[in-house]
């Protein structure tokens, strides 16, 4: 009793702080140093009732963010298209003697470009009206331009000459890890996050790694965990010491501790633990269905 | 005898001068009277490099037959073209929410494991609100539209 | 030049989604002009869209990514509709009317065939449908309530008949007798109209947009006008001039024509008598007002002369829902209109010069 009574300004001045700053608490939630005799009545407490009340573990969601841009839904891309066709068609006409000046070269490989529409040729019959041009540009239309450039462009075959002449292909979206579906390594799903999950029993059970938690903070115990499982090649960033959930499970609780890995990669340590980076979508397939149900809003959508 | 008129200011750059010479339509006409013969270049009056320039790039900035006719939609196309913008919202608007949504339950589960860990241990819930000073890692890329040549970075030195 | 045709809705070809279903829905959704209909889904043809009346429209060209974004668009709202007509199957008992008008509303507000009948057709959609309602009362709100509140505020009917008035239907009056095309349209409020135009009793037409809660569905009519002069007060007095009570009306028979009332001369509580100033006497206004009844009227006994409207309202529990307002001058019909309707000629007010000079 005397306990709580003790702690009670601690405990509600966190609280509507936390209520507050929702998304960052981890920076503006700041507690009181606690005082000589806040400590006393703390390790009291955990000493004695921890075990009593249940184990914390530190639980680790380790993702990989996507490198490429997300895949846009079908009607989305169609709608920016459309827009952007609008918009060309209300653009203005480019003026092409203010960037290109007359007599130069450069305006010699512009005119080879672009040919100049059909004037309105009145001893002429046009089939969808009679052309309005204005400074070689169909004012009915969209202007399309084509600009010379240093480099030739799209695939034309072998090109002879410095490595500037050679054509700009773009590299594929998809990688060799996509195509054989190779769910160990992190050059799978580009456009995705991934999140690291680990067996123990050669892939009959999946689950995210699981650490024990004595008196050492939970991140670094997720920290420290993942140098253990997975090597010490592994560069991550830790956002926030805060947990993002818990999770009650027959182990204890678990405390959600989430790394981001930037370079390196995972190499399992034990001969017995298999791992596979997967998206939000594969774990509901990997993990018990009312397990992913529970954290599913942890996952990025994208 | 030799007449000259010629208006040839050293170098018109400021588009005010020009203006001011087209009021007085003096640099408009620039013209020379020789032996009463009247030089007129092809474009009304500029006739010489400088002005031609300004004239140049007074013309890129401004509308005068650069602008596309207007975009006349016939019913059915505008009644198409406001379904697409409908169909728009529609979307846009059932994506927030389903983003709302979920900003709102990581905030709750933020919450309920603060709550849980101070019950639990008052140390570790101490721990986990410390504000540590860090830095944003140079490491973190931005997502871009195609990927680079080598997708992962397997070289874990740290910058 | 090829235009793309996209034939995403023919009959023939896969499942139909609820925007293609009339079982169920009613078939004034569907676009009215079967040729526009077709070319909204399957593409224009070559002479370019019918719609189109310029002799340019073989020159029409449409924005380009158009048809395809459509197809999309029209897939996401049509799911988005048959969601909405699931939700309102689940909970329809549990609804109330305006609620359910509301979801009604939202089934269809963004069918392009809806979208094009409120475009091009306005004078003859189903008002028995929730979304067109909900569409004439938006374009009533746009104009017509606002030129009516205007002119009974500056006409000063407010609040010289009733207190004030919070405006739920439209009211359009028409004097049916009229030949001239001047008189025989719908009568903007406010206009000034001569006497043989008002001869004969008006069609009133009432449009209430939404469901009324415990409603009887029966209308009072009153016209009455503020400005018989009244020589024993030296001022004015109120007269009425046309009752109608227990009048039935809904979204769809919403029009009081003069032949109806012949039909139910039970309706008539004051037969109809134009205004008819007197020479000399100032503009005088007639003042239409339309109430909801509480309850079913019996009996009820009016005074011509001295007419109280303000009185007779709460007497009856008469909720006003909408005005309307036209004004009448002495003019060279007048006196043929008196005869018609047996008055004696009427008298002549002169100015009257004040012993005290008023500067």
């Amino acid at each position: 009793m005397l306990r709580f009574t003790l702690r009670a300004p601690t405990f509600t001045r966190a609280l509507p702080l936390l209520k507050k700053y929702p998304v960052s608490t981890h920076r503006s939630c700041r507690t009181p140093k606690p005082t000589m005799f806040h400590k006393q009545v703390s390790r009291l407490y955990s000493t004695g009732s921890v075990q009593l009340l249940a184990k914390i573990l530190s639980t680790l969601l380790l993702l990989r963010p996507p490198v490429i841009t997300a895949d846009l839904p079908k009607f989305e891309s169609q709608y920016y298209n459309y827009q952007k066709e609008l918009w060309k068609r209300l653009m203005w006409t480019f003026p092409k003697w203010f960037y290109f000046r007359e007599g130069t070269l450069a305006e010699q490989r512009f005119r080879e470009l672009n040919k100049n529409p059909v004037h309105n040729n009145p001893n002429m019959e046009f089939i969808g009206g009679r052309p309005i041009i204005k400074h070689q540009r169909d004012l009915r239309f969209k202007q399309v331009l084509r600009l010379p450039k240093p480099y030739l462009e799209g695939e034309e075959g072998e090109v002879e000459g410095l490595e500037s002449d050679k054509p700009v292909v773009p590299n594929s979206r998809t990688t060799p890890a996509d195509a054989s579906n190779d769910t160990t390594s992190l050059e799978r799903k580009l456009a995705r996050t991934l999140y690291l999950v680990i067996s123990e029993d050669q892939g009959k059970l999946w689950a995210f790694p699981n650490f024990s938690c004595e008196n050492t903070p939970l991140h670094k115990v997720a920290e420290e965990g993942l140098y253990g499982l997975g090597g010490t090649e592994i560069n991550y960033f830790n956002v926030s010491p805060t947990p993002c959930h818990v999770q009650t499970s027959d182990k204890g609780k678990e405390f959600f501790i989430k790394l981001r890995i930037l370079s390196g990669s995972f190499v399992a340590q034990n001969k017995n633990t298999t791992f596979k980076w997967l998206t939000s979508e594969e774990l509901g397939e990997h993990l018990s269905k009312n397990y992913y149900e529970d954290i599913k809003h942890l996952m990025s959508a994208v | 005898m030799k007449i000259s008129v010629q208006i040839n200011p050293p170098s018109i750059l400021c588009s005010s001068i020009m203006f001011a010479a087209r009021k007085t339509n003096l640099a408009a006409v620039a013209r020379t009277f020789a032996r009463g013969k009247k030089i007129q270049n092809k474009k009304q009056g500029v006739n010489n490099a400088s002005t031609q320039k300004v004239v140049n790039q007074l013309s890129a900035l401004s509308a005068t037959k650069k602008q596309p006719k207007l975009l006349k939609l016939c019913p059915e196309d505008l009644i198409k073209h406001k379904t697409i913008t409908n169909a728009w919202n529609v979307f846009q608007r059932k994506q927030r929410t389903k983003e709302a949504e979920i900003l709102a339950k990581q905030y709750e589960s933020i919450k309920d494991a603060m709550t849980e860990l101070k019950e639990l241990s008052p140390e570790l819930f101490e721990a986990a609100l410390k504000k540590e000073r860090k830095f944003f890692p140079l490491e973190y890329r931005v997502p871009v539209d195609y990927p680079p040549r080598n997708p992962w970075n397997y070289q874990v030195k740290k910058l | 030049m090829s235009r793309p045709v996209a034939r995403f809705l023919s009959s023939t070809s896969k499942a139909r989604g609820v925007w293609s279903e009339y079982a169920a829905r009613p078939s004034s959704l569907q676009l009215v002009d079967k040729t526009a209909r077709n070319e909204l889904f399957e593409g224009f043809s070559a002479s370019g869209p019918s719609s189109m009346k310029s002799n340019n429209k073989h020159n029409y060209t449409s924005p380009e990514l158009l048809d395809d974004t459509f197809k999309s668009a029209y897939e996401i709202l049509e799911q988005d509709a048959a969601r909405q007509y699931k939700f309102i199957e689940q909970n329809k008992d549990k609804l109330s009317a305006k609620q359910l008008e509301k979801a009604m509303v939202k089934t269809e507000q963004y069918n392009p065939e809806v979208m094009y009948n409120t475009r091009e057709f306005a004078d003859c959609l189903d008002r028995s449908v929730p979304v067109y309602r909900k569409f004439l009362k938006e374009k009533w709100e746009s104009y017509g309530q606002m030129i009516t509140m205007q002119r009974l505020e500056q006409l000063h009917v407010i609040p010289d008949t009733l207190p004030t008035l919070a405006p739920e239907t439209e009211v359009n009056v028409k004097f049916g007798h009229n030949d001239e095309a001047e008189f025989a349209d719908w009568v903007v409020p406010g206009t000034r109209l001569p006497a043989f135009a008002v001869s004969k009793p008006p069609t009133i037409e009432i449009q209430e947009f939404e469901p009324v809660e415990n409603g009887t569905g029966l209308y009072t009519v009153l016209v009455v006008n503020p400005d018989v002069p009244d020589l024993s007060c030296n001022g004015y007095s109120t007269a009425l001039h046309y009752a109608l009570v227990n009048v039935p009306l809904d979204f769809v028979n919403n029009t009081i024509t003069p032949l109806s009332l012949v039909e139910h001369p039970e309706r008539v509580l004051k037969p109809y008598m134009p205004l008819l100033p007197e020479k000399n006497v100032p503009t005088q206004r007639a003042c239409l007002w339309v109430f909801r009844q509480g309850h079913e009227l019996k009996d009820v006994g009016v005074s011509e002369s001295q007419f109280d409207i303000r009185a007779f309202a709460e007497e009856n529990q008469l909720h006003a829902v909408g005005a309307h307002v036209w004004r009448q001058d002495y003019d060279r019909s007048t006196n043929s209109v008196r005869a018609e309707y047996g008055l004696e000629k009427g008298r002549v007010f002169d100015q009257i010069r004040n012993a005290e000079p008023l500067l």
